[in-house]
């Protein structure tokens, strides 16, 4: 194990120890999460709705096309894809927006406090970093990752519906069939968007903490939270699959 | 983002791609460079390529089976990942974690060129950054994308017939029996295209970003979260317009 | 030759450059001095190209070149390039390697070939010793020392340098003087040198050029500095920190 992971893990180990702690509330610490909720859920919803929206439209025009050559008829693609909307696409792509957007942006902005000393600036004035820098985003990403995913789907449903309409001529109540939709789906995709939740800042914070090195130090952390987080939503999504499917 | 900051960032865009061509059609991107950065490249996302793909294939098979499962068409395994996979998840998300590593790197490299003005440097030697830097990055992102796909379908594949046999009981033959008999070529053909494409726009976004760096470490870390956010949306974007127009 | 023509420049609502005249004669040490921030890098990036008039016009051997497109000044820079003030070498690469770079883009060598050329380039900065180190290892004096060997790895024409002798030690110091002035006696470089170093001025200069609130305040040779009776040239002179000199 390299010195650089020894230190990384020894800061997550940290971050995650200043998170479970008790702490108290006041103006200050709720002020800075709304900022937070600010941050990682109003300022993404355009993000996500945008690329979910294009997902949808996607699976459709893929669906609609197989089944047309397969068995000749499009109709019954909505129904087919709106459970895996639901429990996986929807999630594990808004997920993956996240884990760029917020991810990248916690680093970015940590990491860049680091190189500047205001980090340290922080902890002389006594106040401790992870409870200002990330436990806000914390807290937010763990109420908003799973919003966010219902926006999400939501347009990705509309746009598949659009799609089918326009492209395959399939009635909007015709795709809206919720009928292979079932109550696990909903379970699922709400297990998977919570864990993302609590992965993505704890990462992110993490990267942007382990920060050392000036610029090329900050483009760095910016890039190991990308990729660590993402990573980790991946491998999350297919854990929670494999356990729901068993389920089944 | 305004309207005004959109026609101003599109232009800049649009001169950028300008630029390049030129340069492209008249061979003066730097070969050494350019084979430098496709080993870079390779090296530097080959891991994360492989893990993420092996998830991607274990994830498409379990949520193929769901589907499976429930309408007992064990012998369409195969079928719905290899074209799940191949057409669609396979690219897209590694092209997304190729955008966090290779990307994301690259807005951060040439960012921390610019603030401590080693871009200028080479323009005083009279070496055109656009040439010697941005070009040849772009050719390897289009190039190593592609290859990054083949080898990431292989690794999907492995995943998805090891988790479909442990998962559902799929018996890795009938697996590979369904999914011959119905992806085609175009199927995999379409993926390719696709991860060439990202790796274009994943190129050139990160470039325009890293280029466009200002107010030191900050401005790096800005850059890089911009550049990823827009890489990604023009990932889906791209993802997309493939989608319709080669069916 | 270079010629200045009432040049101006500001940044944002700070006029730096307020209408500057200068001729700058071939084969000679010019050095332009003046206390920090007055715009020296300002004027001198002028010439390169790396900043670009708001008025006025800078003339190349007769040639006006303000209005020049960036592509323009590339073959410009082969014949006239700058050495800047931070010294930037390129992070990812050797010593020998940043120096070797100008030389296998410029000179139709191979890389090998480059590479024995840098060395001897090296050497004459006294920095042979240092070529397989990265430029991340080495303090500011020795990164300078091999700033300049790049830019003579061009064979140019005219060099401008961007505070040569500063963070160096004495003895080095006097060495780059060296140098410098022996690449306008017996090469007939134009040599423009932006410092704050009295005993370099009073050593090789041919002749001086201070800049003071965006203009030319005394233009002449060394000895016309030392004898000057203007106020702020005797402050600069005398480095005091008391004087008409606004700071
Ligand atoms: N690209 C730029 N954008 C904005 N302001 C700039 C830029 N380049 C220079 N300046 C400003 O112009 C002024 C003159 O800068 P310049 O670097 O020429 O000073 P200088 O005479 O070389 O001083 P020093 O001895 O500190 O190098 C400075 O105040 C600087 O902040
Ligand atoms: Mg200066």
């Amino acid at each position: 194990m390299s010195a650089q992971t020894r230190v990384f893990l020894g800061n997550m180990a940290f971050v995650i120890k200043k998170m479970m702690g008790r702490k108290k509330t006041d103006r200050a610490s709720r002020l800075r999460f709304w900022s937070a909720l600010n941050d990682v859920g109003i300022n993404s919803v355009f993000f996500i709705v945008i690329t979910l929206g294009f997902v949808g439209t996607i699976m459709m025009l893929h669906g609609g096309y197989q089944a047309a050559r397969i068995i000749g008829d499009s109709n019954l693609v909505g129904p087919q894809i709106l459970p895996l909307m639901i429990r996986q696409l929807g999630p594990t792509l808004a997920g993956l927006m996240v884990a760029t957007r917020v991810g990248t942006g916690m680093a970015a902005r940590i990491g860049s406090m680091v190189v500047t000393e205001q980090v340290d600036a922080l902890r002389l004035s006594n106040a401790c970093p992870v409870n200002y820098l990330i436990t806000p985003s914390w807290h937010a990403a763990l109420v908003m990752v799973p919003i966010l995913s219902i926006f999400g789907i939501t347009a990705a449903f509309f746009s598949g519906m659009l799609t089918a309409y326009v492209v395959f001529e399939t009635a909007p109540g015709v795709y809206a069939d919720w009928s292979f939709v079932s109550g696990l789906d909903a379970v699922e995709a709400l297990i998977k968007s919570i864990s993302f939740g609590a992965v993505i800042p704890l990462i992110a914070g993490t990267c942007g903490l382990s920060t050392h090195g000036g610029s090329a130090g900050v483009g760095r952390a910016t890039t190991n939270a990308v990729v660590l987080s993402s990573l980790a939503v991946i491998i999350l999504d297919f854990f929670i699959g494999a356990l729901i499917l068993g389920l089944r | 983002m305004s309207w005004g900051s959109f026609v101003r960032s599109a232009d800049e865009m649009l001169t950028l791609i300008l630029a390049l061509v030129t340069g492209a059609l008249g061979g003066r991107f730097d070969a050494r460079e350019t084979w430098q950065q496709l080993y870079l490249v390779g090296v530097r996302s080959l891991p994360i390529v492989i893990v993420t793909a092996i998830f991607a294939g274990g994830i498409s098979a379990i949520q193929v089976s769901a589907h499976v499962v429930r309408f007992q068409a064990y012998d369409a395994v195969g079928w719905g990942f290899g074209f799940v996979v191949f057409r669609e998840l396979g690219p897209l998300l590694i092209g997304l974690m190729f955008s966090g590593r290779v990307g994301a790197f690259n807005a951060a490299e040439l960012g921390t060129m610019k603030v401590t003005e080693q871009l200028d440097a080479l323009r005083v030697l009279a070496i055109n950054p656009l040439n010697y830097l941005v070009g040849p990055r772009i050719v390897a992102m289009v190039v190593m994308m592609t290859a990054l796909v083949m080898v990431g379908n292989v690794f999907a594949l492995l995943g998805g017939m090891l988790t479909a046999q442990v998962l559902v009981d799929v018996d890795p033959m009938v697996f590979w029996i369904s999914l011959t008999d119905y992806v085609r070529p175009v199927d995999l053909f379409n993926g390719l295209v696709k991860a060439g494409l990202f790796g274009f726009v994943i190129g050139l976004v990160s470039c325009r970003h890293g280029l466009a760096v200002d107010g030191g470490a900050p401005g790096v870390g800005r850059a890089v979260n911009q550049a990823v956010v827009a890489s990604a949306l023009g990932i889906f974007c791209f993802d997309y317009l493939v989608t319709a127009i080669l069916p | 030759m270079i010629e200045f023509k009432n040049v101006s420049k500001a940044f944002g609502d700070r006029q730096i450059l307020k209408g500057v005249s200068l001729t700058v004669d071939a084969g000679k040490v010019l050095f332009v001095i003046g206390k920090s921030g007055a715009g020296k890098s300002v004027l001198t990036k002028h010439v390169v190209g790396l900043v670009r008039p708001d008025s006025g016009a800078v003339l190349f051997d007769g040639v006006d070149v303000s209005s020049w497109t960036e592509e323009q000044f590339y073959p410009l820079r082969k014949r006239c390039t700058m050495v800047l003030q931070h010294s930037t070498l390129f992070d990812s690469m050797t010593i020998v390697e940043n120096v070797a770079l100008p030389i296998r883009k410029h000179r139709q060598l191979g890389w090998n070939a480059a590479l024995e050329t840098a060395t001897s380039y090296l050497n004459d900065v006294g920095m042979a010793e240092y070529a397989k180190r990265m430029p991340d290892t080495l303090g500011d004096g020795l990164r300078k020392r091999i700033a300049i060997a790049r830019a003579l790895a061009l064979q140019p024409q005219c060099v401008i340098f961007d505070e040569p002798t500063t963070g160096l030690d004495p003895q080095s110091a006097i060495q780059v003087d060296g140098l410098i002035r022996s690449l306008a006696d017996r090469f007939s470089v134009t040599c423009i040198v932006v410092s704050h170093d009295l005993r370099s001025i009073f050593s090789i200069a041919d002749r001086v050029v201070m800049l003071y609130q965006g203009q030319v305040l005394l233009d002449g040779p060394a000895d016309v500095f030392r004898r000057s009776e203007h106020p702020v040239v005797k402050q600069f002179m005398s480095g005091v920190p008391d004087g008409p000199m606004e700071l």
